[in-house]
This record gives C-alpha cells, structure tokens and sequence, in this order.
C-alpha cells in the first residue's frame, strides 16, 4: 500500500513538487505498477548474482593526461544553463537568510 | 508503404557517387514529402531544411570536384530527439528541455557526418523515451502512417514513422526496452538494437544507462547494416564502449562471411507463442519461420524459462536509473526554470513544471524501489533475476545462432486506448525488453500485414556482437 504521506514523502525524496489534488491518482498509479513488479518476489534467485553490467568492463580509467570532456566550448557549455553570468552559473543562495 | 518514395542507401549512394543524380534532388525530395506529409504524420519536431540543401549541394560540389564519394554521401538523415546536434534543440520531446541548444554533436552523428550523411531534422518520442506510443511527447503524437487513427510505436516513434512515410532514407533511434524495435515493427520498417556497449551513447539524453543502446531504423535490412558499421565501435567518450565481449561466456564466435543457411540453427522459444498474442501476428510469424525452414535453416523450439520475469524486472532497474538519470535536470544546468530565491524551490517547481505525467510517475517509482527498506526487495532482487534472465539465453545460444519471435504482441493499436493503465502500455514491450536486459542484438524485419492492412514485425535475437548474423537472417526474411 502507498499511503499519501509516502507519496509526499517520494516527492520530497525526488524533487518534483506534487500538488495535492495529484496525489490520489499517483498511489493508485505507483500501486499499480508495484502489484504488477510483485510476481519477481516468486523468482527463485538462489545464489545468482546481482547482474549490473553486461559488458564484463570494470574500472574502465581514462589516460592520466587533461583532455577535453566534451567537444565543446566553455561557453557553449555555460550557455546552456538558465542563469549564469561570465563564467559562472549562477543558483539562488543555498543558506536561507534570517 | 510507398517504399519507392525514397531510394535504398547503396542504390542512392551509388547515383549520387558516379553523378547519376545529385544529393540535393534527393533531399529536396525528402522535404517536398515532408511538406506532403506532416501534417498528418507529425514525425518531425523541426526540419532542418535551409542547412541541409546547404550540405547537399557541398556534397554535390566535392563530387562533381573528384572527391572519392563515401558510404553514406548526400544521404538524408534524421534523428532521434534525444540524440544530440550541434547548435540545434535537443528537446527529447519535453518541455523541460524546449529550448535547450546542443553543445556538441553525439559520436553517432559525428560518425554519420563524416560518412557523408546529410542530418535532415530530428524527430519526435515519447518525452525521455519513456513510452511505446509517443502520445507521452509534450509536443503531440506522431500518427502510424500505415493508418493515421493508429500509434507509431514508441518511444522512436517519429523515426519509425518518418522512414515509412518515405520522408528521409534512414533515421536514428534510441532502445532501452524495445524503443527502436517496436515502432519499427508497427510502422512496418527494419529496426536494430545492437549489442549493448557496441554504440556510443555520448550525446545521447540517458534514460536508464545499464540498458540505452543507439542504433538505426532503415526501410531493409541492408541499410540498417550499413548505417550500423559506420555508427559502432570504441570511443573514449563513452567508457562502456567495447570492441568485442571480453568476458562473454560464449563460445568461441565463429566466422560467418561464409555460413551457409544450413548452418545457422534458429531457436524458437516457446515462452514467446503463448497468452497474450495476438493470432494474426502469431500466424505471420510462424509463417516465416516456416519459410526460413524451407530455405535450409534449421528451426528448432528453445526454452528461456524466466521470460516471464523479464518485463517486472525490467520496471524495476528502468525506473531507478530514470530517477537518478533525471536527476540532472534541476533546473541550475540545463532547460526550464523556475525562479525563486529559494534553491529547494527551484528544483521542486522546475522539475514539477518540466516533467510529463509518465516522467513523473516513473521518477517516483524509481526512488521508491531505491528507498531504503525497499531496496533488496526490489531493486537487488531484479538484479539477481536480470542474470537469470541473461543465463537463460546464454544456454540457449549454446544450441541455436539465433532466437526468433515476434517484436511485439499485437499491431498498432488507436490513440488512448493504452493511456489510462500503465501497465497495459508496458505490456507492447513483453517481447523487447530481454535484449535490453541480457545486452544482446536484436532486429525487427517486417514479417507481412494483418488484415487490415497493419504490419507485423519479426524479431531477430543473436549472441553478444553477432549482428552479422542476425543481418543474414533478417536479408532472408526480407525475399
């Protein structure tokens, strides 16, 4: 069962604001799809191992040596964020003031 | 349908590399059916006319100059939403990113470029690929060209149409959990998942990383081959690229330039024919099989006994990468944003203004199956399946070259007839989603049309980095 406070509490966990008058058809939704995911609990897993990547890579290390991350400029890059002055991007004050 | 429209990629190459015809003929063409056609259709969320005249006749020039022509020279393209162009809008079909402007180009379109291709415009899906209709796009559907009251499939559902429409020769998609494959089989044209870490996903928008692969949607089997062999192979851009499994469990892959029909074993797994599926796509399906039999393939029945875990499995790990996938867009770095002088607020606000209802729906399922005291429950617990699930055809790949089925379990079907229940949406993707989950091949081909006229796709399913196979099957399947 999701309860209203649980999908508040997921929203908070998320980020995404849910208003009030949302929250009924999201349990309903969520629960949903919760029941349908159940029938895995009646897989007999025994000792298989958790499968997180396909390829067998691990630890795959760049050469030790500056390389650009993209091929784009800074201001290409800093462009896209919706505020932002010279270099920086700018983000309202983390602290609230009193 | 209207296959004719435009060329396939070797003929039109070819004309344009010996000067039989120019590129820019056939992009005019291309967007002279666009202009014919979209309005209907709506594959396209921007045409990228004035620049690709532009290039075409750059192409035209060089060759008429002596350039040596290249595989793909002069070929109208179009692109997946979510796969980025430099300077162009890269929306993936959400309001959150409308207005976002690509930095750079993706490796695959770098790779087309260079091959000559000419971009033509990007197309329509379902808002961050989640969906098997596009009616998730924030900007409206895309109709099924083969009968406009139908869905396209999802979620490259604007590439599948735009190919069938005969609006460009070849298009891009993106799979994570049959994307590419199902609207090709709906729309009635050839779509490739490719093997997982064969394609470069830098520049592509991520849904869930452990399960996104790139790969084309073409009208045959050939073009798709092509366009595969110039988008795939290691990039230092992406870390999970690789150039062959090195810890595959499979045998040793053997040499198939030459393989002869009578030596390519098709499994048919029996966990595919059962409940659910439609009989007229059924019938379709075994129909070829019975062909592909007849042309000296040896067809036997496999088994992969946890299929039906597949799909559960895969709204588990899918939803929980989406959550922290999406996790970028916080309104600081990229797209919509919301003001205030609050930073909570901010990212609350944007995120509730930007995100589409399935976004949102499967955002909260993802933090949910993550939470703590749900986390083995869930999330560990389909891990464990999905390598169960990969064990399942490893085994049967140790009988048979390639497992047949059909790509999904029923034809198009009408516009909100899925909207309304969730799960019955993700059900189009029952037959898809294993590929995605093991990081196997896997190709659609159009396998004949049901009586009203909707086509049927097959599904082609190969070992890890065995394409070429499923290439030869698939060119059969075709004649």
């Amino acid at each position: 069962m999701i309860s209203r406070s649980d999908i508040h509490r997921l929203a908070e966990l998320a980020r995404i604001e849910v208003h009030e008058s949302e929250v009924e058809k999201l349990q309903h939704d969520l629960e949903h799809v919760l029941e349908y995911v159940e029938q895995l609990s009646r897989a007999e897993t025994g000792m298989a191992e958790a499968l997180t990547n396909v390829t067998g890579l691990s630890n795959v290390a760049a050469d030790d040596a500056a390389r650009a991350a993209v091929k784009a400029d800074t201001a290409g890059l800093l462009r896209a964020s919706p505020r932002h002055d010279q270099s920086f991007v700018k983000v309202p004050s983390v602290w609230k003031k009193k | 349908m209207e296959k004719e429209i435009m060329p396939a990629i070797k003929a039109a190459a070819a004309a344009i590399g010996n000067g039989d015809t120019a590129s820019s003929k056939l992009v005019e063409r291309a967007f002279e059916r666009c202009r014919a056609k979209e309005d209907d259709i709506h594959a396209f969320l921007e045409l990228y006319e004035s620049s690709a005249l532009e290039e075409a006749r750059a192409v035209d020039a060089a060759i008429k100059g002596g350039d040596e022509p290249k595989p793909l020279s002069g070929i109208p393209i179009a692109v997946k939403d979510n796969i980025l162009v430099s300077g162009r809008i890269a929306s993936a079909a959400s309001r959150m990113l409308e207005s976002y402007h690509a930095s750079y180009d993706a490796t695959v379109i770098g790779r087309l470029r260079e091959a000559g291709a000419i971009i033509m415009g990007r197309t329509n899906m379902d808002e961050f690929a989640m969906g098997s209709s596009t009616e998730n796009s924030a900007f409206g559907p895309t109709k099924n060209p083969h009968d406009l009251s139908r869905i396209p499939g999802g979620s490259s559902g604007g590439s599948a149409a735009a190919v069938a429409a005969g609006e460009c020769v070849a298009a891009l998609g993106s799979d994570t959990g049959g994307s590419i494959r199902q609207p090709a089989a709906l729309c009635g044209v050839v779509g490739l998942k490719p093997t997982y870490g064969a394609v470069s996903r830098h520049g592509l928008i991520a849904m869930a990383s452990s399960l996104d692969v790139i790969g084309p949607i073409t009208k045959t089997v050939e073009d798709a081959e092509i366009i595969f062999n110039i988008i795939k192979g290691i990039d230092p851009f992406d870390s999970t690229t690789v150039e062959s499994n090195p810890k595959s469990e499979i045998r040793n892959p053997k040499q198939y330039q030459n393989l002869k029909f009578q030596n390519i074993r098709i499994g048919v797994p029996k966990e595919y024919f059962g409940a659910g599926l439609n009989p007229e796509v059924k019938q379709a399906v075994e129909a070829t099989l019975k062909n592909l039999q007849d042309s000296g393939f040896m067809v036997q029945e496999v088994s992969l006994p946890h299929t039906d875990y597949a799909l559960p499995c895969y709204y588990i790990i899918m939803p929980a990468e989406v959550s922290s996938n999406l996790a970028r867009f916080d309104g600081i770095r990229y797209g919509l944003s919301e003001k205030s002088d609050d930073l909570l607020e901010v990212y609350m606000k944007s995120r509730r203004k930007g995100f589409g209802d399935e976004v949102r729906r499967r955002i909260l399922l993802g933090t949910y199956v993550l939470s703590a005291g749900y986390y083995e429950a869930y999330y560990a617990k389909a891990q464990r399946v999905r390598s169960l699930i990969k064990r399942d055809f490893l085994r049967a790949f140790e009988e048979v070259d390639v497992i047949v089925s059909p790509t999904t379990p029923a034809p198009a079907f009408k516009f909100g007839e899925k909207s309304d229940d969730p799960v019955e949406m993700y059900l189009s993707d029952v037959y898809t989603v294993s590929a995605n989950l093991a990081g196997i091949p896997a190709l659609s081909v159009p396998c004949g049309k049901t009586g009203d006229g909707l086509p049927i796709g097959i599904q082609l399913i190969g070992r890890w980095f065995e394409e070429d196979v499923l290439f030869r099957v698939g060119k059969e399947v075709e004649h």
